[in-house]
């Protein structure tokens, strides 16, 4: 039930995240050509939005074995001997996660200290407004940098997190893989399960 | 050492993204004073970079494009051009690849859209497994190559030369591929006495062509957009994104909250049917962002987009520390002191990456190889765009040969087929590739003609 709920929030996280990159470049193009304007704050917030997704959904990718590998020469080895060596390299995985880890939470720690804004995000007016009452009188507020930075701290954790769920689960024997080789391709499958050989089928507007 | 570092983990079966992220960590804790915090900082800022911010665009953009019925309409339109030679369904496939590829920008999803329709059919015309899987796998390679293209976008990103020149100077490779192949095909297909369509007639050629130009309309938003200065490549592709996203909710119908309204019922006057489509279009507006369908869709692009761009957030992390170590610097100096003239250059930058294109992805290893090559290159006088043409084509081959051959996984996941029946499958078109580096490497016109009498000369700075 659990990992259901939280398989719907990442999904959700991505299919978000991506779309509104999406939907923000294109508005900007619209509005340069329509209106003749544009927001200063579009290109900023859409690279952000990018590192989270790219941040947070890396350790997403693990979950699902998406990340890509050469598993040819582990194969060559016999199976008892195979177990050893993916469970090595897991091992090294969770090594390179908690190096990054610490090296995010040292970065991210430091920007905080010294509180340096982002270069043109402000929190929106009707917040303030919110926050303040109707006739609340405001300079505009930046976004400190820290908060689109939070994306390496939590990322990199929730990396390490997965990273060593992978490791338990290839120790207990659980799972014998830890990336996308070649039986990953289940979504391969089922996109030629729906798709079907019928050139007469989209005749149908004419 | 820093690559024997790289290559060891990823013999041990480490993601490519950890072993080159791992390997430039260690090395940088070793042999150096960055801080780590300064190292994290880099992953962060992979997604700061402008032109990279294509590569998410255009891979939604292909997402929609593969599962919204795009491709059935572009392999109806390709059977009725082509079809009727001998070989005809096969030369077809071919021929939908590269229109394909010049809607997405990656090989992959160039296979899987075309494949997955068109290797059931030439199996059901009478054409054998082998020869069906060898073809698609091959074609497909097609979509790095003929733009818009991610490996591309990559490149221009760790050289810094235009996108745009990048794309069209692939217009005229990728078309003289395509030739290759369907000549291949054409004489196989003669000495296999392989079954022709029989010819549909110029109607059923027209009307095919009506209903696959929205999406091919796409290419003209893409191109004419980035070469017009409408738009940057990366708008661009952000336009073909919503473009595509309307194109297979709103037009075609094959998936979301219309799939299965007809444009126009049975004995329904015009005026009715206008009246209808509206309302139900207005209906379905803000359903369709919601739709199982389109978050199915975009989730699966969002895999793919943060896969690759881990990827290249580690492989720019250990571009970084080979510059930081001066390796590039120090390769340059023994290289033009070596007083090699560039046509043996380009000969030990082709084995270079082909042998570096069995293990690693290609948008990775080209972050990794490009700071290194492309100094020498400049020094020695070869063009910028030539170079990059000449590597898309290196790395097209990279991704049908194994271990690490994305095309090849993508094959036979689709046939059913093993990975070594695959690469069998594959071996023989692999021939035409290698002729066409061959061709691409010593006649440099072929890919700076075009962009150069467009859009005049790259400046490197």
């Amino acid at each position: 039930m659990l990992s259901r709920i939280v398989n719907r929030l990442e999904e959700g996280l991505i299919a978000l995240l991506l779309g509104g990159m999406a939907m923000i470049t294109f508005c900007q193009v619209v509005a340069r050509y329509l209106f003749n304007s544009g927001a200063v704050w579009a290109l900023e917030l859409t690279t952000y939005l990018f590192a989270w997704l790219v941040l947070i959904g890396a350790s997403y990718g693990v979950k699902i074995s998406a990340h890509l590998g050469v598993d040819a020469f582990v194969k060559l080895f016999p199976a008892r001997h195979q177990r050893y060596l993916i469970l090595l390299a897991a091992l090294l995985c969770c090594v390179y996660a908690a190096i990054m880890l610490y090296g995010a939470w040292d970065y991210w720690s430091k920007i905080l200290r010294f509180g340096i804004d982002t270069e043109d995000l402000y929190v929106p007016r009707f917040i303030l407004e919110a926050l303040g009452g109707p006739d609340y009188v405001h300079e505009p507020v930046g976004i400190e940098r820290w908060v689109p930075y939070l994306a390496l701290p939590i990322g990199m954790a929730l990396l390490l997190f997965r990273f060593v769920q992978a490791t338990v689960r290839i120790a207990l024997g659980k799972s014998d893989h830890l990336i996308a080789g070649h039986e990953a391709e289940d979504a391969v499958a089922e996109a030629q399960a729906s798709a079907t050989f019928e050139p007469n089928a989209v005749k149908g507007r004419d | 050492m820093l690559f024997v570092l790289v290559l060891l983990l990823l013999v041990l079966g480490l993601p490519i993204a950890v072993a080159l992220g791992l390997s430039s960590v260690l090395f940088l804790l070793l042999f150096s004073t960055d801080s780590l915090a300064s190292i994290a900082l880099k992953l962060f800022q992979a997604q700061q970079h402008y032109t990279l911010l294509a590569i998410p665009y255009f891979i939604l953009s292909s997402a929609f494009l593969s599962t919204g019925g795009v491709a059935q309409r572009i392999i109806r339109f390709s059977i009725a051009v082509v079809g009727s030679f001998r070989g005809g369904l096969a030369m077809a496939g071919v021929f939908a690849c590269m229109m394909f590829a010049a809607l997405s920008g990656s090989s992959p999803a160039t296979v899987v859209a075309i494949g997955s329709i068109v290797i059931g059919g030439m199996r059901q015309a009478g054409y054998s497994r082998d020869f069906a899987a060898g073809v698609i796998c091959n074609a497909g390679t097609l979509g790095i190559l003929i733009p818009p293209s991610i490996v591309m976008v990559v490149y221009a990103a760790a050289t810094d030369v235009s996108v745009g020149r990048m794309f069209i100077a692939g217009v005229v490779p990728g078309i003289i591929a395509g030739l290759m192949l369907m000549t291949g095909i054409y004489i196989a297909a003669r000495v296999k006495k392989l079954p022709r369509q029989p010819w549909p007639g110029f109607r059923e050629i027209f009307n095919a062509s009506l209903d696959a130009a929205w999406g091919l309309f796409l290419i003209v938003i893409i191109l004419g957009g980035i070469y017009g200065g409408i738009f940057t490549p990366t708008e661009a592709a952000a336009v073909a994104a919503v473009y595509a996203f309307v194109i297979a909710l709103f037009v075609y119908r094959d998936m979301g909250p219309l799939k299965g309204v007809p444009w126009l019922k049975d004995g329904e006057g015009l005026g009715g049917a206008a009246a209808r489509n509206t309302y139900r279009m207005a209906l379905a507006f803000v359903p369709a962002f919601f739709h199982h369908d389109t978050q199915k869709t975009m989730v699966e692009a969002g895999k793919v987009t943060l896969m690759l761009m881990f990827i290249i957030a580690n492989a720019l992390l250990f571009a970084h520390v080979l510059t930081t170590e001066r390796v590039p610097q120090t390769i340059t100096e023994a290289f033009l002191s070596a007083g090699l003239e560039p046509w043996s250059f380009l000969i030990v930058v082709n084995l270079l990456l082909l042998l570096g294109g069995q293990f690693m992805e290609p948008s990775g290893l080209l972050l990794i190889v490009a700071p290194v090559v492309f100094p020498i290159a400049i020094a020695l006088g070869v063009d910028p765009i030539h170079l990059g043409i000449v590597m898309v084509v290196n790395m097209e081959i990279g991704m049908i040969t194994p271990p690490v051959g994305l095309n090849l996984f993508v094959t036979a996941g689709i046939t059913g087929m093993s990975v070594m029946q695959v690469v069998r499958a594959a071996l023989p078109w692999l021939g035409i590739l290698f002729l066409l580096l061959i061709l691409i490497t010593y006649v440099p016109a072929l890919s700076t003609w075009l962009p150069y009498s467009l859009m005049g000369p790259e400046r490197v700075g």
